[in-house]
Formats: structure tokens, sequence, C-alpha cells
């Protein structure tokens, strides 16, 4: 028998979190390297998957790295993984984050040994969405997510924190009532809970109407994406989450969202996807346009990054239901880029507070004088995040509009990608504008000794910076696998 | 042969720009302060670009787009977006509130609601079953 290597990738943050809860005292040194170890191990496998991954021709449609164990006779559930070209960047994504966010936690104060569990716990679960093969084990992982988080935010944040964490919990919890309905409709009409076999799936007598659970599950995903009018609780939440929850919320979280709806919606509902097509990419068009508004007019540096992740979980939307390979590709690569870029701003956010403890646009200025590393990396994770040709915002954000544009099964898709692309005004519009209050201008005398960056949070910040480089200039390393991937949806979807 | 004036107009009209610009800062005949003075209201005019600039900076993007609609789109998004929302689970709370209050706990008044359910599904089956 062949490696469990996704077994593994998943197990290893549990393991380690069940080592840091059995060490008896231990010291704070000894908690924050066991979980960057075990995190860092993670990383490993997942990055040795990617280089054994079979990107060739013959490998279309296949899924690789499986794993199967009958687990839920009764009801044909099984622990079954594995990855394609879809999840497989969504991993890499995962346990990349998974290792940056220890690192960003570094000056953890509170509770450690609580705080890494749930981190950790986190990580696993968050693997465990896009590992999953079968429908219950998807949902197990989708709904042990929402445990983590509401301790991190509700215990480790700021702010209005218990009200950011309930309300995460409770909306996201609503979606997935839905998804769990939609998902035993599912299972109802086919017997099988195999997220391959289900693809494409064409019965004369449906449960309910095939387009009432193409809606169900997409519900779920929109609230997780999110989409507008369902995204609300975004900017709680990552506002008042601790740093590394809000990296992890923003980078991977959101991406369960998108991924969901390629995976579930599209895949196993094409035909409906097709029909309704059309309305979604309208609403990618409000998502991204009304996103970006709001977000210039934000007053909080950290709100306003959270913002902008409405407006660019939008180009994801667009480029899913444009359902051409060249978009869905750019849709994938997208969630990709904004996981490392967005990641990245929230650690600079994080750095910026808590360096000068303020977070206020009107209160902060002059600093570039005092921390010359951290403008000059926020201003890389700007530049990215507006789309500057050279880092993975660009390839991504150009391949979702050129295969969204070019899009021949969707009505009025064109019209709404010119609108799509004004977002990118917008974006340049708050990033550079944000840039400018918070480090130009002259110099204030109360943030006069703040300190710069310290070397874990430059070792932190420049992996980042590296990866959003590395898929910028070369973006074929993710295309290829992405490419494995898309390829048998676009069968499906017959364009 | 031209079939209109308007072209050759047009054209003298630029060879005699071209020759005033020559005359105002090539061959310096002509003061170009002096002349700016002269006609002043369109040397201001010109010289301001037709207050396209601030036209763009105060009008468009700061009164217009981040102060006009981008301000109300933020006050619709706290208000009406997320204040359904959080209308959703104000509604529920109260609504709860006002539905213990059926809760007695005191088995006569039970005892009558589950009459009153009775005699309604006799007389449901009675007139339509």
């Amino acid at each position: 028998m062949n490696f469990p290597y996704l077994s593994a990738i998943l197990l290893l943050p549990i393991i380690g979190l069940i080592v840091i809860a059995l060490l008896p005292k231990p010291e704070q040194r000894t908690i924050k390297l066991t979980a960057l170890v075990f995190a860092l191990a993670s990383f490993a496998l997942s990055v040795a998957v990617f280089c054994l991954f079979d990107r060739s021709g013959a490998a279309i449609g296949q899924i690789q790295f499986e794993e199967k164990l009958s687990w839920i006779p009764a009801i044909n559930a099984f622990y079954h993984l594995g990855v394609d070209g879809l999840s497989l960047p969504m991993v890499i994504l995962m346990t990349f984050l998974g290792v940056l966010a220890v690192l960003v936690s570094w000056n953890i104060q509170l509770r450690p040994k609580e705080y890494f569990i749930w981190l950790l716990l986190l990580e696993a679960s968050i693997l465990g969405v896009f590992c999953s093969l079968d429908l219950v084990l998807f949902f197990l992982f989708w709904e042990l997510e929402l445990i983590p988080m509401y301790f991190l935010i509700s215990v480790w944040g700021g702010g209005r924190r218990e009200y950011s964490a309930i309300k995460y919990v409770i909306y996201t919890l609503v979606g997935s009532a839905m998804m769990l309905a939609g998902i035993l409709s599912i299972y109802f009409t086919a017997g099988s809970l195999n997220m391959i076999e289900l693809a494409g799936l064409d019965v004369a007598r449906p449960f309910i109407p095939l387009s009432a659970m193409f809606f169900l599950m997409l519900i779920g995903f929109a609230i997780k994406l999110p989409v507008f009018p369902l995204h609300t609780w975004l900017p709680d939440a990552h506002t008042d989450a601790p740093t590394a929850a809000s990296v992890i919320l923003a980078g991977a979280l959101l991406k369960m969202g998108g991924y969901g709806m390629i995976r579930l919606c599209v895949t196993i509902f094409p035909g409906v996807a097709l029909q309704f097509a059309p309305l979604l990419v309208a609403l990618a068009a409000v998502s991204v346009l009304y996103g970006a508004a709001v977000t210039l007019r934000q007053k909080d540096l950290k709100r306003l990054i959270a913002y902008s992740s409405v407006s660019h979980m939008g180009y994801v939307l667009l480029g899913v239901f444009a359902l051409s390979q060249v978009s869905l590709t750019g849709a994938v690569l997208q969630m990709f880029s904004h996981g490392i870029i967005t990641g990245l701003l929230f650690a600079m956010v994080g750095l910026v507070y808590d360096k000068a403890h303020e977070r206020n646009l009107d209160n902060l200025g002059g600093l570039a004088r005092q921390m010359p590393v951290i403008v000059v990396v926020f201003s890389i994770a700007g530049l990215a995040s507006l789309g500057l040709p050279g880092t993975s915002g660009f390839a991504a954000e150009f391949i979702t509009f050129v295969g969204s544009y070019s899009s021949t099964v969707v009505d009025g898709v064109r019209l709404y990608t010119i609108l799509g692309v004004f977002g990118i005004v917008l974006t340049a519009g708050y990033i550079l504008w944000m840039l400018q209050r918070v480090f130009y201008g002259p110099p204030l005398e109360k943030f006069n000794g703040v300190p710069d960056a310290n070397n874990v949070e430059k070792v932190c910040i420049f992996s980042f910076v590296a990866a959003i480089m590395l898929v910028g200039l070369y973006p074929a390393i993710l295309t290829d696998v992405i490419k494995v991937g898309v390829e048998p949806i676009m069968r499906l979807v017959g364009s | 042969m031209l079939t209109h004036p308007l072209p050759l107009i047009s054209l003298l009209l630029a060879g005699l720009g071209i020759f005033l610009a020559y005359a105002m800062y090539g061959a310096k005949w002509l003061s170009a302060e002096a002349v700016g003075r002269v006609f002043k209201p369109l040397h201001t005019l010109f010289y301001r670009k037709y207050w396209f600039d601030e036209l763009y900076e105060r009008v468009i993007v700061v009164r217009v787009l981040v102060d006009g609609i981008f301000a109300a789109l933020s006050i619709f998004d706290s208000r009406v977006v997320d204040g359904a929302v959080n209308g959703v689970a104000r509604g529920t709370n109260e609504a709860s509130g006002v539905m213990r209050r059926a809760q007695t706990g005191q088995l006569q008044v039970y005892g009558i609601a589950i009459a009153i359910g009775v005699i309604a599904i006799a007389v449901c089956f009675y007139l339509f079953g």
C-alpha cells in the first residue's frame, strides 16, 4: 500500500495539538516550537504531494493520492480522501498559511497552550474540507472548523469579539443547515455520498428539483465566500479576530466557499449552474463594485482589508460562473493568490498595530521612517492586491477576466466582466490611499521609537512575498495543476 | 479642390497658433507674461486646464463618489444589509420572549389546548375528509 500522504497531512496538526495538550506545564517556547514543527511537517508533506502530482494529460479527471475506507456502512459513508487539480492548490495554500500563522502568533502571551491547540485544530479541519471526497466527511470538517474559530475570535480577539464570534458561527450555521438539507436531498436522490461519482447528477425523479438542491448548497457556500448581500459577518469577524485567525480566515477559510461552489454546485449540477449563471455573474459584479466602494469608506485599517476581500472574492464568483475553462482556472488561481496576498496584508496590519498600537487611519501617518521593512512589504502586498504585473494578483485577475470575457456559454457575461474590471480601479484607489495615510506624510512624534519588524516577523513576511512573486512570475506552476482539475468540469458543462 | 472652407480655416488657425508660439517663446518678439496679462481670464482658464483636475479631484472623486455614492452604500451596508441580519436575530429573540409566556407549566391549560386541537382535527375530518 502506498504511503497515505493526505491522511498524514491531516493528522500531523492533530498529533501536534495532542502533543501540546499533553505537555505538562510547558514553556511558552516549547509550545510554539511544537506547533511550528508539526505545521512545517504538514507543509513539507503537501509540497511532496505537489511535486509527485501527475500533471500529464492522462491525469485529467483522475483523483490522485486516493484513500478510501468504509466508515458508516449503513448510509454508504466512506473515509474518502483524495486531491485533484482543484483541491491541491487549496491544500498547499492551507499548509503554507498554517506555518505562517504559527509564526505570526509568536508573541502570543495569553493562554498560549489553548491558543495553539485551537490553531492546529483549525488547520486540520480546513485541510479536511479540501481533501474530503465524501459528502458526510466534507460536512463534518466544514462544521468542525467553526469551533476553533469561535474560540480564537472570542478569547484572543479584540473589539466586539464575543459579538463577532457568535455572529460568525450563527451566520455560517444557517448556511450549513441549508447545505445539510442539500446533501441529504442529494443522498435521497442518488443514494451515494461520493462527490466524484455524483458529478453531472442526472436522474428522472429527483427527491426535490435539482435547482432547489443547487441553491441549498450554493447559499451555504455564498455565505462563506462571501457574496453580497450575505457578507456582513466578514468585516466583523476579520476585524475582531487575532492576527493569525484573520490570516487563516481571509487566506484559507473563504476559499472553502469558492471550492465548494466548483466541486459541488457546478460539478454535480452543471445544467442548473449553466441556467442560473447569468444571475450569478451579475451578483459577482455587484459584489466586486459594492465591496470596493464600501472599502473606500473604512476608517479602520483592519476593517479596510477585511472589506477588500468581499470585492476580491467577487472575481472568484465571476470566474466560476462564467463557466469557461480559462475563467475557472483564473478563479482557482485567484483563490490561491488572494489567500497569500490577503494573508500577508492581515499579517502586516497586525504588525503595524502591534508596534504602533493604532489602527485608525485618521490617527496614523508618517510611519515609513520608523518601519522601513514593514512599509516595503506592506506596499508589495498592496500592489499585489491591486494586480501589479509580476505579482500573483495580476496573473490571477488577468486570467479570470480574459476567461470570463471570452466565455460563450453565459449570456451577458461580457458586460459584467467589464464592470468587474472597474473594481481594479477602485482597488488601486483604496490601496494607494491607505498606504499614503498610514506610511507617508510628515512623521508623527507619538510614533518615535516604534520598532520595525524583528527577525521572526521578517522570515514570515518574506516567505509571503516569495510566494506572491513565484506565482506572479511563473503562474504555470499552479495553472498546470489546476488545468487537470478544470477540464473534466468543462466536459460536464459542455463548453 | 476643397469642397468646404472649414478645414482651411482650422489649418490657418493652427498655423497662426504655431506662429504665435514661435513669436512668444522662440524668437521672443512678444513677452508671454504681457500677453497673459492682457488676456487675463482666458490665460487663467487655459493655465488651469479648464479646471478639469479640480473637477475630477474635488467634485467627481470626493463629492460624488467617496462622500456621495460610496458613503451612501456604506450606510446602506451597515443599516440595511447588516440591519436585516441583526433584525432577524432580534426578531427571533423577541418572538421567543412572547412564545415563552405560553409555557405556564399549568397542566390544565395544556389540557385545554390539547382538547381544542383534537376537536379542531375532528371537525376538519368531518368537513373535508
